[in-house]
């Protein structure tokens, strides 16, 4: 049933760039229709899923002289990505229904990257992923590149640069298992318990992961992502922090943690006080969360500001990854379902609702607006998503890097302490961007008076009304009931902690 | 007595506001030059260097570029080049 999520994107997109120009209604409509039955076919799946293991769909030889298999599978892990893409997907094309330029294209390049996603969360196989992870990479750069903003041939090029250097990187950590299972065989299943010599393992493990990392916003491999957040269209933002980003985690995950485990181990050394991979990547995340947090504390730009709270936030989610515990790992997991439906609802709001309108991203403009009389929707909007973003008890951040939190205080306090100072940042940066933007007291220069006399911003829209309540709801929903995701996630957590992936 | 309890509670406003608030202030001001100075490591040192390592590389294409004339002299002279780079290296692994 969750092949059909693929199969259905990239079908909807090879329709959209054939279907005769001009008429934008039939391509938004189509694209709205293709994501709703790809979150139907995900909600289906995952209530089928629960109390599953590991369930394989679909499993043909697609090049049997390599072992390689078009393997399609799920386990709870999966199964949570997807129903996230789900979402990311409908809300994308609710906040996406005024483009009117080369509307067929956009949505065509829309669910092709959707297409990707829905393959890379459910491939099993480590060169079926690969592609997926490549297929989804070509749409974001064009994405960005024709339908982008503020530098968009500059964050194109360095998203592309970014990702296809980590991909490097990761195709030579694959290939290298693939070489050295001597199983014949690319499936994560049979590679999962072929048992790599620790040395090799201790090689591999950083370079797999370090290149999926590069699409997580590991700092300090962090900058294409505030710079491609800001340029991109805003359906392209809520993808690239809502899911994309995602991506380079699960990749770390399924096949980093879950291939090469025992590159983790400590190195029987000390350097400048590292003992592991495990230190040397929970240190990075530490710090990827507090400076992420202060760098959107300083930031003038109102996209800027979110662009940079999603590298502290994927942070909570490495964090999680290095704790190796049921707890933390289940969090990590958490927090990227969370981060993407908060992170795709705040793009949302700054790119769709208020840069629609006003035209303008700078806070300090902002401030004379007075949006929160003339939005007072997208106000209220803002009002939750920030408390989500914040991690306040009710939403679902609040569980997800509540559980991270207490697995890494398990293995280091210090680390806990650390990402402390990121959360705290992150209420001020929050705080800060919220009063600017809409409450903001500062007087209306004879312009903006005018303007506001003169030319009232746009009603809010029945599209934007309804991609808001879904990604609201979504996160209300996880953060008031955390145990719909957390009963699906933690067998999966606990069946790969267990060692391979079955 | 009276006083007394309204000469403390000057101290304690004079505390709250100058000390306490003093301190809250001060790592909020801390905190915004902390922010700033990350900003400006993100943007010139972080993002700066990648910038920087794709402009050289940029001039080093171009470079590259410029020794693909066209002309087989231009050819034969790097070739001739080459030669005399692995002579020397075979003569000076042989030596030692």
């Amino acid at each position: 049933m969750l092949a059909w999520t693929i199969y259905l994107s990239f079908a909807g997109a090879i329709v959209l760039a054939i279907l005769p120009k001009g008429k934008p209604a039939l391509a938004r409509w189509l694209a709205l229709s293709v994501a709703v039955a790809g979150l139907a076919f995900a909600i289906a799946g995952f209530i089928a899923g629960v109390g599953q293991g590991l369930t394989v769909f679909v499993d043909l030889p697609w090049m049997p002289s390599m072992g390689i298999h078009f393997l399609l599978a799920a386990d709870g892990i999966s199964r949570v990505l997807v129903l996230l893409t789900g979402l990311a997907a409908v809300a994308g094309v609710l906040f996406s229904w005024n483009i009117e330029l080369r509307t067929n294209e956009f949505f065509a390049f829309f669910l092709a990257l959707i297409g990707g996603v829905y393959g890379v969360f459910l491939s099993f196989d480590l060169l079926l992923l690969f592609v997926f992870y490549e297929i989804a990479i070509v749409p974001k750069y064009f994405l960005i590149a024709i339908w982008g903003s503020t530098r968009r041939e500059y964050a194109a090029m360095k998203l592309a640069i970014y990702s296809f250097a980590g991909s490097a990187m990761v195709l030579i950590g694959l290939l290298a298992a693939y070489a050295n299972s001597g199983s014949h065989s690319t499936s994560l299943i049979e590679l999962g318990h072929a048992g790599f010599p620790v040395g090799f393992q201790m090689w591999c493990f950083p370079l797999v992961f370090t290149g999926f990392a590069i699409l997580a916003g590991m700092w300090p491999f962090h900058t294409w992502a505030p710079t491609g957040h800001v340029a991109a269209p805003t359906a392209a933002s809520m993808l690239l922090a809502g899911v994309v980003m995602k991506l380079g985690a699960y990749g770390c995950l399924r096949v980093g943690i879950a291939l090469f485990p025992r590159g983790l181990d400590p190195w029987g050394f000390s350097f400048i006080g590292f003992g592991s991979w495990r230190d040397v990547f929970a240190v990075l995340a530490v710090v990827g969360i507090v400076y992420g947090a202060l760098v959107a504390l300083a930031q003038t730009d109102f996209k800027f500001v979110i662009g940079y709270s999603s590298v502290s936030h994927m942070g909570f989610v490495l964090l999680g990854l290095m704790t190796l515990n049921q707890i933390g790992m289940t969090g990590a997991v958490l927090q990227m379902f969370s981060h993407g439906i908060i992170a795709g609802l705040l793009f949302a709001i700054v790119g769709r609702i208020v840069y629609d309108r006003t035209h303008t991203r700078q806070l300090a403009e902002l401030e004379t607006m007075h949006l929160s009389r003339r939005l007072p929707f997208a106000a209220w909007a803002f009002v939750i998503a920030g408390m989500a973003s914040m991690g306040l008890p009710g939403f679902s951040g609040f569980v997800a890097e509540l559980q991270v939190l207490v697995g890494a205080w398990k293995v280091n306090p210090w680390w806990v302490l650390a990402a402390g100072i990121g959360i705290v940042v992150g209420v001020a940066y929050t705080w800060r961007a919220l009063q600017k933007a809409f409450f903001g007291d500062a007087p209306a220069s004879p312009h903006m008076l005018e303007q506001e006399q003169g030319h009232p911003l746009a009603a809010i829209t029945w599209p934007e009304v309804t991609g808001v309540v879904l990604l609201a709801g979504a996160s209300l929903a996880v953060g008031l009931y955390p145990r719909i995701l957390l009963d699906t996630i933690e067998p999966a957590v606990k069946a790969l902690l267990a060692g391979g992936v079955q | 007595m009276i006083a007394f309890y309204e000469g403390w509670a000057r101290v304690s406003d004079w505390l709250d506001r100058r000390v306490w608030g003093g301190v809250v202030a001060g790592v909020a001001w801390t905190f915004g030059l902390w922010a700033q100075l990350n900003r400006f490591l993100d943007n010139n040192i972080v993002d700066g260097s990648f910038d920087k390592g794709c402009d050289e590389l940029g001039v080093g294409g171009g470079l590259l570029s410029r020794v693909q004339t066209g002309r087989v002299q231009t050819y034969l002279r790097l070739l001739a080049l080459a030669v005399v780079v692995l002579a020397a290296i075979l003569i000076w692994s042989s030596r030692a």
